[in-house]
């Protein structure tokens, strides 16, 4: 708001400014919702009603016009439920990185977003519990032969 | 990717920029920008991050509205 209200000055222009904007951001969180749906109950159908029931929920609609977080704090949550649930099916730096970017994010449009933190973080870990059982399994295989070398420099047997 | 989600982002669009259009029609000159709209103006005229609060003190650093919007 304070870089549209700096650019084009207090007015008219810059209040229709904020909308379109807050606009492009309420369409992109039907399509962020259509690849969640999607994502959870693998259905195109289901996926696209679901990106189009938001998109003519009225309520969602409206809050277009007004000039509050809650449009872009709920693009940001739903963006971040994207990344974990991304995120529990490969892990990767990358999603995680975004994912924490998006929940930063959040949490400075709106601070009800720390409600949130504890609940992905479980859901994550208990979800994502097989994936970092390979991560962790894949180590301790690793482990051995990175530490072979060691009994040779130390001058002791493997085992002792 | 299908052609989906391109339809959803049309159609939501759509009906945003209707209500955009259409209420600007008859509400009132300012919008509705609460504390954060009183924020980001004294932010522009050079007063910092000041304002927005309802109580206690109606001038001086506010830490009551978070920054994200305002910006």
């Amino acid at each position: 708001m304070a870089g549209f209200y700096w650019l084009f000055g207090e007015g008219q222009l810059a209040y229709l400014l904020v909308e379109l904007l807050q606009a492009i951001v309420g369409a992109a969180t039907c399509v962020v919702l259509y690849h969640v749906a999607g994502a959870i109950l693998k259905n195109k159908r289901v996926a696209t009603l679901s990106g189009g029931l938001l998109a003519l929920y009225p309520i969602h609609a409206s809050l277009t016009i007004f000039h509050h977080p809650v449009t872009i704090y709920v693009f940001l949550e739903l963006l971040s439920v994207l990344w974990v649930l991304r995120l529990a099916q490969r892990l990767s730096w990358r999603d995680a990185v975004l994912c924490g970017c998006c929940l930063g994010a959040a949490a400075l449009a709106d601070a009800s977003a720390f409600v949130l933190f504890p609940c992905l973080l479980l859901w994550f870990f208990f979800k994502a519990r097989a994936s970092l059982n390979t991560v962790y399994l894949r180590q301790r295989r690793r482990l051995p032969r990175r530490r072979a070398w060691e009994p040779g420099l130390l001058g002791k047997p493997y085992w002792g | 990717m299908g052609l989906e989600p391109v339809v959803v982002f049309a159609l939501t669009l759509t009906v945003r920029l209707a209500f955009v259009v259409v209420i600007a029609h008859w509400r009132s000159p300012n919008p509705t920008a609460w504390k954060y709209g009183e924020i980001a103006t004294s932010l522009v005229d050079g007063k910092g991050y000041s304002g927005g609060s309802w109580f206690v003190v109606k001038e001086g650093p506010s830490a009551f509205m978070a920054p994200f919007t305002v910006f």
